[in-house]
C-alpha cells in the first residue's frame, strides 16, 4: 500500500483519496474515502468539548455562504495566513487548530477504514492557484498538527489535470498525443473557480498560467438562489415577514436550494416546497414556488459571465487563442449547471470540451495517483534576473526538483552594481512567458524586484551584489540581495511559481 | 658465566694447568674402563664388544672419577677416550650411555669449558665458542683437537649440537685465521677452498688415509641423510600432489555446493518475494472488498439518509398541505425513482 495519499482540502469539501489495485480486476485504481458517497464538508461545528467535523456539523448550518455561523465555521481554509483568529462559538479559535480538526477528521476516518499498513501520516495536499505563501505554510503547520506529514503541495487544477489523464488506460497514449499542446483545466468550485493553462512538453506536464477567482465560487450562487425563492415567495405573499423564520427552516430552506440547484441542471423548472417555513399563520407559512432555469439563471448570469470571462482573461495573458487550445478538462460542482456548460461549449465546441463524472473527486485522485507515482514537481520556467545589459540570467533553472517536506534548495549569484549614483541596486526577477522559451527575444513576466542600497559614492562596478534565491517546501521562493560594501541585506518572496509534474517513468494503468 | 670463565682464566685452558682437588685415591682395582685407559692398548671396537657381553655393570660414581681422573694425569690418554666414542656407534645402547657418562664426568673434571647445569644447547654452544676463542692460536694443536673432539661428541651424544654447528667449529679449529683474532671476539670462521660436489671436497683433502676414510664416511652419511631426506621429499611432494588433487576434488565439490546453495538462496528470494508479494495482493484485495463494501454503505445509507428520505418527506408535506401540490408530490417522487433506478445500476456486478 502507498503510504503516502491524496488529500483535497477544498473549501467546501475535502476528501481522502488512496490507490489501490481492484480485487477484482487486480488493475489499480483510486480509492476514494467518501462519506456515504460524498465528500466531506470542511465544516466544524464546535458545539462540545470535541469538535464535530463534515456533513454533521454541516447540518447544523442556517445560513448560506463561507465563514463562521454561530458555533459553526464553513470553509475553514479561507482562514489560513490570516494574522487574526476565528472567533466562533464565544471563543477565539486558530485558523490553524480550525484547520487541524478538518484534516485531523480526515485522518482518522481514513484509518477507520482499515486499510493495513497505512497510517496515513503522509500526504500529498492540494491547494489553490491563489494560495499565498503565509497560508501554505500554516497548512503545514496544520497538518502536523493533525498528524500529517505534507509530502508534497500540488496545485489543485494540475492535480486534476493529472487525475483526469491518469485515469485513462492509455495514458501514455494520451501523452503522445498532447506533446507540445495546451490544456486548459477550468476548476470552478463550492469557494474559488482556479484557472491553469497547462502545457506538455518532453514528458513535463507544466502550468504556464494560472488564475483564480474567489468571489464567484458555488457558495455565491446558493445566496443568489435563495435570494431569488425568497424573492418569489414575497411576490406571492407580500406580506410575509422572513424576520419570522421558524427555528428550524433555515437548515430546511437551504437544503431545498441546494437540491433545487441541483435539479435545475437536469430539469427546466422544479418546484421548491418548505412546510412550517415561517412562523406566521396563513397560507404564507409554508414556501411553496416554483423556480426555473431562466430565472435562476437570469439570478447569477454576471457570476457565470464573470467566471466565462476568467477564460478569456487568461487566454489574452498568454496571448493564444482559444482554438490553440487542445481541450478543456472542466471539473468542479459547478461546471454541471447547464449555464456554465452552455458558456464552456460557446468557447471550446463541444469535442473539446471535458466534462468529468468524478469532478468532485478528480482533485484528491490527482494527488494520489502523484504520491502514488512517486513523482515530484519541478519547477516550470527558471527564475531568471535581469541584468544590466537587458539580458536575463538564468537563477535557479527550469526542470529544477522542487524540495519536499522540510528541504530546501537554493542558488547563490554574484554581480557588481553599474549604477550606484542613486544609492539603490535595483533587482528584477522574471521568468520567461512560456516554458522552455528563455531566450533573449521572449517575452518576461516579472516575480517581484528588489532594492538594496549601496554606496552611491562608489564608481560603477566596484560594489559587490550577492544574490541568494531559495525555494521551501511550501514552494515560496525567497530572493535575498546583500551589498557588500553598504552592507545592506534586503529580500522578498515569490508565492507565484508555476510547476511541473515529470511523468516519463510513468507507465499505462494497470502496469506501474 | 663465559665472561666471569674469561676473567678468571685470561689464557686458554690447557691440560696439566692446576686441575680441581682430586679425590684421595683408594686401594680397589681399577674398572674395565679405567684399565683401557690405562693398560695395555687394545682396539676400541673390540674392546666395546666385549664390554657389550654378558652383565654389564653399571659405572658408579666413584668409577666415574677414577676414569676422568685416569685422563686429568695424562691427557694423552683422552685419545683412547675418543676412540672409544668413535667406535661406540655399533656398541649396544647401554655400553653408549656407560660411555656417554664417563666423558660426562670426564669433561667436568677436565672443566676446560663451564659445563651448563641445565645442559641446554644454546648454552654449550656458548660456551664451546668461548673456550675456542680463548684457544691462541689456530689451527689447534692435537691435544686441543682432541678436547675438541671429545667436547663435540659429548654435545653430540647429548644432543647439544647439531652439525652446522660441529662443522663451523671444526672449520674454525683447523683453520688459520685471516686475521689475527682479537681477545674479545670469537673467531671467526675461515672460509675453506669452495667445493661444488662431494667429489671435489675428498679431491681437495690431504691424501691421507685416515682423513680420506673420514671423508668418505661424512661423505656416505650426508649420501644416506640426503637420500633419506629425498625418500622424505619425494614421498611428501606425493603427499602434497595427492593432497592438492584431493583438495582440487574437494573445492569443486564445495563450488558445486556453493552453487547449489546460492541456487536455493536465490529460489528462497525468489519464493519470499513471491509469498510476500501473494500476501501483499491478499491484503490489497481484502482491503480493496473493504473499500467497496464500506463505499457501498456509505452510499446506500447517503441516499436513504440522504435524498430519498428527504424528497419523499417533501413529497409527504406537498401531499398534506391544503391544498395537496401536486407538482412537488410529482417532482419529488419522480427523482425518488430516478434516484433509485440510477442506484440500482450502480449496483449492477458489472457496473
Amino acid at each position: 500500500m502507498a503510504a503516502t495519499f491524496g488529500l483535497d482540502f477544498g473549501t467546501t469539501n475535502s476528501v481522502a483519496t488512496v490507490i489501490g489495485p481492484d480485487p477484482e480486476t487486480m488493475k489499480i485504481g483510486p480509492r476514494v474515502l467518501t462519506q456515504d458517497g460524498r465528500p466531506h464538508p470542511s465544516v466544524v461545528w464546535y458545539s462540545t468539548a470535541d469538535p464535530v467535523v463534515g456533513r454533521h456539523a454541516k447540518d447544523q448550518l442556517n445560513e448560506l455562504g463561507l465563514g463562521v455561523f454561530g458555533d459553526v465555521v464553513r470553509s475553514p481554509k479561507m482562514f489560513l495566513g490570516s494574522p487574526t483568529g476565528i472567533y466562533v462559538g464565544g471563543i477565539t479559535r486558530q485558523a490553524v487548530d480550525v484547520v487541524a480538526d478538518v484534516l485531523r477528521f480526515l485522518r482518522l476516518d481514513a484509518l477507520g477504514r482499515g486499510f493495513t499498513g497505512n497510517s496515513f501520516d503522509s500526504a500529498v495536499i492540494t491547494i489553490p492557484v491563489t494560495m499565498r505563501g503565509p497560508a501554505r505554510a500554516e497548512l503545514r503547520q496544520a497538518a502536523q498538527k493533525a498528524g500529517i506529514r505534507i509530502h508534497q503541495f500540488v496545485h489543485e487544477p494540475l492535480a486534476a489535470l493529472y487525475g483526469y489523464l491518469r485515469a485513462n488506460p492509455n495514458f501514455r497514449q494520451e501523452l503522445a498525443n498532447l506533446e507540445r499542446r495546451l490544456v486548459l483545466v477550468f476548476d470552478w468550485g463550492g469557494g474559488t473557480l482556479d484557472l491553469t493553462l497547462c502545457q506538455l512538453q518532453d514528458n513535463v506536464l507544466s502550468q504556464v498560467f494560472n488564475a483564480g477567482d474567489a468571489e464567484v465560487g458555488g457558495d455565491k450562487f446558493d445566496l443568489r438562489l435563495r435570494q431569488l425563492v425568497r424573492h418569489k415567495h414575497e411576490a406571492l405573499h407580500p406580506s410575509a415577514d422572513w424576520t419570522r423564520l421558524q427555528p428550524s427552516s433555515e437548515a430546511r430552506l437551504i437544503q431545498a436550494c441546494e437540491d433545487a440547484k441541483i435539479a435545475l441542471s437536469s430539469r427546466p423548472s422544479t418546484a421548491l416546497y418548505v412546510r412550517d417555513l415561517l412562523a406566521v399563520p396563513g397560507p404564507e407559512k409554508d414556501l411553496r414556488i416554483e423556480v426555473t432555469r431562466p430565472e435562476f439563471e437570469s439570478y447569477v448570469k454576471d457570476l457565470v459571465a464573470r467566471g466565462l470571462d476568467r477564460i478569456e482573461s487568461i487566454l489574452e495573458v498568454a496571448g493564444v487563442h482559444r482554438g490553440a487550445i487542445e481541450f478543456c478538462l472542466a471539473t468542479g460542482g459547478m461546471v454541471s449547471m447547464p449555464a456554465i456548460q452552455e458558456g464552456l461549449r460557446e468557447i471550446f465546441g463541444i469535442n473539446r470540451l471535458r466534462l468529468v463524472p468524478n469532478a468532485a473527486t478528480v482533485i484528491s485522485e490527482g494527488a494520489a495517483w502523484i504520491a502514488h507515482d512517486g513523482i515530484g514537481l519541478q519547477l516550470a520556467k527558471p527564475i531568471e534576473l535581469l541584468h544590466a545589459d537587458n539580458s536575463y540570467i538564468e537563477i535557479i533553472p527550469t526542470g529544477t526538483p522542487l524540495p519536499l517536506d522540510g528541504k530546501t534548495i537554493g542558488s547563490k549569484f554574484s554581480m557588481y552594481c553599474v549604477d550606484p549614483s542613486d544609492g539603490f541596486a535595483k533587482f528584477l526577477f522574471a521568468r520567461p512567458k512560456w516554458p522552455n522559451r528563455a531566450t533573449l527575444g521572449e517575452p518576461r513576466v516579472p516575480y517581484t524586484h528588489l532594492s538594496v542600497p549601496v554606496d552611491s559614492h562608489s564608481r560603477p562596478l566596484l560594489e559587490r551584489l550577492e544574490v541568494h534565491v531559495t525555494i521551501d517546501h511550501d514552494l515560496i521562493a525567497e530572493a535575498r540581495a546583500y551589498s557588500t560594501m553598504r552592507g545592506h541585506s534586503r529580500q522578498t518572496r515569490i508565492h507565484d511559481l508555476e510547476f511541473g509534474l515529470s511523468v516519463s517513468t510513468v507507465a499505462n494503468n494497470g502496469n506501474p | 658465566m663465559e665472561t666471569n670463565d674469561r676473567d678468571a682464566t685470561p689464557h686458554a685452558p690447557t691440560l696439566g694447568t692446576k686441575p680441581p682437588a682430586s679425590p684421595t685415591p683408594q686401594a680397589f682395582p681399577p674398572s674395565p674402563w679405567e684399565t683401557y685407559l690405562i693398560g695395555k692398548k687394545t682396539a676400541a671396537d673390540a674392546f666395546l664388544a666385549k664390554m657389550g657381553k654378558g652383565a654389564i655393570t653399571i659405572p658408579d660414581q666413584q668409577t666415574k672419577d677414577r676414569f676422568a681422573e685416569a685422563i686429568v694425569v695424562k691427557p694423552a690418554r683422552l685419545t683412547r677416550l675418543i676412540f672409544l666414542l668413535q667406535a661406540c656407534g655399533a656398541a649396544v645402547p647401554t655400553i653408549r650411555n656407560i660411555l656417554a657418562d664417563l666423558t660426562e664426568a670426564t669433561v667436568r673434571r677436565l672443566s676446560v669449558i663451564t659445563v651448563p647445569v641445565s645442559l641446554e644447547a644454546a648454552a654449550y654452544e656458548v660456551a664451546l665458542t668461548s673456550w675456542l676463542s680463548r684457544v691462541p692460536k689456530t689451527p689447534l694443536k692435537p691435544a686441543e683437537l682432541n678436547i675438541l673432539f671429545l667436547l663435540l661428541h659429548f654435545g653430540w651424544q647429548r644432543g647439544l649440537l647439531d652439525h652446522r654447528f660441529a662443522l663451523t667449529l671444526l672449520s674454525s679449529a683447523v683453520s688459520k685465521p685471516v686475521k689475527p683474532p682479537r681477545k674479545s671476539k670469537p673467531v671467526e670462521p675461515v672460509v675453506l677452498p669452495p667445493a661444488k660436489t662431494p667429489l671435489e671436497a675428498l679431491l681437495i683433502a690431504p691424501p691421507a688415509r685416515a682423513v680420506l676414510i673420514s671423508l668418505v664416511a661424512t661423505s656416505q652419511a650426508w649420501s644416506s641423510q640426503s637420500d633419506k631426506l629425498s625418500r622424505q621429499i619425494k614421498s611428501q611432494t606425493a603427499e602434497i600432489e595427492r593432497l592438492v588433487a584431493e583438495s582440487s576434488v574437494l573445492k569443486a565439490a564445495i563450488a558445486g555446493y556453493k552453487e547449489e546453495i546460492q541456487n536455493l538462496k536465490t529460489q528462497k528470494a525468489a519464493a519470499e518475494g513471491r509469498v510476500a508479494d501473494l500476501e501483499r495482493q491478499m491484503v490489497e484485495i481484502r482491503d480493496g472488498y473493504q473499500h467497496k463494501l464500506d463505499d457501498l454503505r456509505g452510499r446506500v445509507r447517503g441516499v436513504l439518509q440522504g435524498q430519498l428520505t428527504r424528497w419523499l418527506q417533501t413529497a409527504l408535506d406537498a401531499a398534506r398541505s391544503d391544498p395537496p401540490w401536486t407538482k412537488a408530490i410529482e417532482e419529488r417522487l419522480e427523482d425518488a425513482l430516478r434516484l433509485i433506478e440510477k442506484e440500482l445500476q450502480w449496483l449492477q456486478p458489472s457496473a
